[in-house]
């Protein structure tokens, strides 16, 4: 039994990847869960059909509203797009994004264009939340990862076409979107190709009129194909390009020309349902390009005009085995590669004088090889097992002459780095009866610095107003997780409670340099990343659902997380106690929900170190109704009307960097038509 | 592996640049002849530079000395007397007088000429060759604009010091040597170097008030050099400020040069 558990630890997890690909295949535990880990976008079948109309309405909502309505997600505001995700208030390096299991980072030195801000609802299956550190098979961080599922298309029996298109518009800020999608398959080829436009103008809050620069343009387009290579193996490829344009950022002192991305992957897919086997092995590149602009600003808040472009480049492979040994015994193992470069610049132009250049990041890149294994196990109907580990090894160093050049003036010593990063989960859930669930998991988390983190050269850091360097030397960020949780269920009432803890070692944050004079004009100072010896966070999520009648469900999902670091002082970005209730009557053909959205005020700041200033609370009402209309010569017609902000509260919520105040009221219409 | 690879790529080249070299005429040095004369006693006299223009800077000249046989005269002695004929008045400037390099089969010294050939007054650089003079007219652009590489600042002893730029010559972002010459004006004609100062030091970026970090303050090394680091985080226009000091006492608060790249 011991040599059991230890050889069942030593192989491995990846509990997600794992329950991903069951997913496909039907019905799975996590699917099921109320709180976090799958978020279900564009249902391939499942699912009652007024929910499936009520998805496919949001396919033309924003990626950041569909996130932030996922629990334990809480999302990094700068402007009125591409919000910044964070899960349970950790962020950036803490948490890995991916598509597809596919690395990609940002451009940006302001963080304006996180990885979601590059894929559309429209591109998404599901976004699947993964919370452990070691169960993450798609590398290493603190806090698991979010990674956003591409719709796949299938092959099907007979030759079959089908098509949709959409468009909405929203008051607020005249937006306007329109979509259109296309599917073609038969028995071995499947194709899928989908894109989207959306413009919105500054959009307006309640009482504070219109909020100049939260404008945004943008399309995206993607193309998915499969193509049968033999009975139980397939080749895919997908393509997806987001270009955004002339986009605003409020809370920050450029806006954005342009931010563009182009994702390609290749993949092969072996699949032998007898035997249990799955295995994927995919090539992937994707290039960001990103072009700050601060022509459109009034004058007078220009100290200077600059160009600041950045580009990532990431190139990477990965093969993953699972196998299904037994019903009760599932493995899997994963062999994971990337590259990643980065590079970003200022010119100042003075007046009078010759431009002023730089390097804000002095082409960093990042070389990283992982391994990642796990197992679930179930030892009777009552325990499973999940133990997951993630080994990393990593080098970072400086490409290009005068990289190296402009780096050296700053940093002493060798700029290059190398660390084994090593991620391990147990996880354990106990059934003791079929309504009720029982876990409890402990990890290790552990992550390398970002390469801003290590090579930031003056980027400013618009929430505390400093300029910040980078410190190549930083030792890896790690952390011990606990968490504990319980779910009842029965046939209409769902309650599910889970309980956190994250014991950091060597957490990352910027301290005072003195004697440094500011590059950026206005800044208060410049600070250097370093290690503080410890911090943590805890919290909870509570969730409950009751269906008091077949069309009537009440839903009530809550969250709260407190940080703190090693002086016991708040740490930043931590969301307050959020809670989000609604009612949805579903019937056949029509949808209608009600729903709260309240967040409490945040008090547990800290101005002197980490220059945050307290939130007060706020309550938004939002209601929404969808009905599918029947017509001919189409398969249905689908309406949806919102109505967000109903009482036009003014708002802001607290990882609304700068506070600027959210959208007022805002009356949505949605059409799609499928065909 | 890819450092072997890198190894074997560079070697490469520096083979293919050597060979480049080779297929040349032989030539020890790659310096840009800008004048020549020829003494009385019949020896020829190339006056060369790093540059085709000399400027109000700290200047490498150099001298190659032939005689009438054409062949190479290593063992003379040679010095440089920079004059300014200002019409009412003639000055000097501060010299490094030549010594001869076997490397560049050149005599090597250098002259910071304190102001531009116009109409306030012409430069003349005399060479004396084994005590025979030749005297060469020689034209002294004016700095570019937003930079000063050399200045002379009126020290608390009454006295007037001259600070020259020498290093770095061709600045860069990152961290650059920094050498400078510092002399005194003794008399019109005579500005010996100056020994012993301290200097503090500081960088900073006009257009925007902005300094930088790491910068290593010049400290003598000998013969009126003084040798420190500076660190340009960007390119730009960038402004070298130094305080001069003997012991504790300070001589002049804020020299001050400037550059731009
Ligand atoms: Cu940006
Ligand atoms: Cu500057």
């Amino acid at each position: 039994m011991k040599a059991f558990l230890i050889t069942g630890f030593c192989l491995l997890v990846i509990a997600l990847p794992a329950a991903g690909q069951q997913d496909t295949s039907g019905t799975n535990a996590v699917q099921r869960s109320l709180l976090l880990k799958q978020v279900i976008i564009s249902p391939a079948k499942s699912v009652s059909r007024s929910e499936r109309d009520l998805h496919q309405n949001h396919l033309m909502s924003l990626t950041d509203k569909i996130l932030e309505r996922t629990p334990g997600i809480t999302m990094i505001r700068r402007g009125n797009f591409a919000m910044e995700p964070a899960f349970r208030s950790l962020n950036n390096g803490q948490i890995t994004l991916t598509i597809e299991g596919m690395r990609i980072f940002g451009a940006c030195t302001d963080r304006m264009d996180p990885v979601s801000s590059y894929i559309e609802p429209n591109n998404l299956e599901s976004i699947a939340l993964t919370e452990s550190p070691g169960e993450n098979a798609n590398g290493s961080g603190i806090g698991g990862g979010i990674d956003f599922k591409l719709k796949q298309p299938s092959f099907s029996e007979s030759a079959k076409t089908s098509a949709m298109i959409g468009s909405g518009y929203e008051t607020n800020g005249s937006a306007f979107q329109t979509l259109a999608g296309i599917n073609v398959s038969n028995r071995s080829f499947a194709l899928q190709a989908n894109g989207i436009f959306r413009r919105s103008g500054n959009y307006r809050a309640a009482n504070r009129g219109e909020i100049s620069f939260s404008q945004y343009r943008k399309w995206n387009g993607s193309i998915s194909a499969i193509v049968k290579t033999g009975g139980k193996s397939f080749l895919k490829g997908d393509y997806i390009q987001d270009e955004g344009f002339d986009i605003g950022y409020p809370a920050l002192t450029m806006d954005v020309a342009f931010a563009k991305a182009r994702i390609a992957a290749l993949s092969y897919h072996y699949r032998d349902t007898q035997r249990h086997i799955t295995w994927e092995t995919k090539g992937y590149y994707n290039f960001v390009d990103h072009a700050m602009d601060d022509t459109k600003r009034p004058a007078e808040t220009i100290s200077m005009h600059m160009d600041m472009p950045g580009t990532s480049r990431t190139f990477g492979a990965f093969s993953s085995l699972a196998i299904g040994i037994h019903p009760k015994h599932h493995l899997e193992a994963k062999l994971d590669g990337f590259r990643n470069e980065l590079s970003a610049e200022m010119t100042m132009y003075p007046p009078g004088a010759s431009p002023m250049f730089m390097y804000t990041l002095a082409g960093p890149v990042r070389n990283s090889i992982g391994l990642s294994l796990s197992d679930i196990f179930s030892i009777n109907e009552k325990l499973t097992f999940r133990p997951g580990l993630w080994m990393e090894y990593m080098h970072d160093d400086i490409h290009g002459k005068e990289e190296r050049e402009q780096l050296s003036g700053m940093f002493e010593g060798n700029l290059a780095e190398s660390r084994l990063l090593s991620n391990i989960n147990l996880g354990i859930s106990y059934n003791p009866t079929t309504e009720w669930t029982l876990g409890a998991s402990a990890s290790r988390g552990a992550r390398a610095s970002t390469l801003q983190e290590s090579y930031a050269f003056y980027i400013y850091n618009r929430p505390d107003g400093y300029d910040y360097i980078g410190n190549p030397s930083l030792k890896q960020e790690s952390s011990y997780n606990l968490s504990c949780s319980g779910a009842y269920h029965n046939s209409n009432f769902r309650a599910e409670l889970n309980v956190f803890s994250y014991f950091f070692r060597n957490y990352i944050a910027g301290r005072m340099l003195q004697g440094y004079s500011t590059m950026t004009i206005g800044a208060m100072g410049v600070k250097q990343y370093i290690n503080l010896p410890s911090a943590k966070i805890y919290g909870t999520e509570f969730a409950l659902r009751w269906a008091p009648a077949k069309t009537v469900t009440l839903s009530s999902v809550n969250t709260f997380t407190r940080g703190e670091d090693n002086e016991g002082i708040a740490l930043p970005l931590i969301a307050p106690f959020k809670t989000v209730n609604s009612i949805m009557y579903s019937a056949k053909k029509t949808i209608i929900q009600a729903e709260t959205v309240t967040n409490s005020s945040q008090s547990h700041v800290d101005m002197p170190k980490y220059g945050e200033t307290p939130t007060p609370g706020s309550t938004v009402v939002n209601l929404s109704a969808g009905r599918s209309v029947p017509i001919k010569l189409a398969k249905s017609l689908k309406v949806s009307v919102l109505l967000e902000n109903v009482f036009n509260r003014s708002y802001y919520q607290h990882l609304d960097i700068l506070k600027i105040p959210r959208p007022g009221r805002n009356l949505i219409f949605r059409t799609s038509l499928f065909l | 592996m890819k450092h072997a690879i890198h190894i074997l790529l560079f070697s490469f080249l520096f083979l293919v640049s050597c060979s480049k070299d080779d297929n040349e005429p032989a030539s020890p040095h790659s310096k840009i002849k800008i004048a020549e004369a020829v003494t009385a006693s019949g020896i020829s006299v190339s006056l060369l530079a790093d540059q085709n223009d000399l400027s109000v800077a700290y200047n490498k000249i150099y001298v190659g000395l032939k005689n009438k046989a054409g062949a190479e005269i290593k063992n003379a002695t040679v010095t440089y007397t920079p004059i300014m004929d200002m019409h009412t008045m003639q000055h000097s400037s501060p010299v490094e007088q030549p010594a001869y390099s076997s490397t560049t089969e050149l005599y090597e010294g250098a002259v910071v000429f304190s102001m531009p050939s116009g109409d306030m007054g012409s430069w003349q650089l005399k060479v004396t060759v084994n005590n025979e003079p030749v005297t060469f007219d020689v034209s002294i652009k004016q700095a570019a604009a937003n930079t000063k590489y050399t200045a002379t600042f009126k020290g608390s002893d009454d006295q007037s010091y001259t600070v020259s730029l020498i290093q770095p010559a061709a600045p860069k972002i990152g961290m650059n040597d920094l050498e400078l010459l510092i002399s005194k004006r003794q008399d019109m004609m005579n500005f010996p170097p100056e020994e012993g100062l301290t200097v503090e030091f500081s960088p900073e970026m006009p257009s925007m008030g902005h300094g930088s970090p790491n910068n290593v303050a010049p400290i003598h090394t000998g013969r009126g050099h003084y040798t420190g680091k500076v660190n340009f985080t960007m390119t730009g226009d960038w402004r070298l400020h130094l305080k001069l000091m003997k012991g504790s006492t300070v001589i002049v608060e804020d020299a001050s040069l400037d550059l731009m790249f």
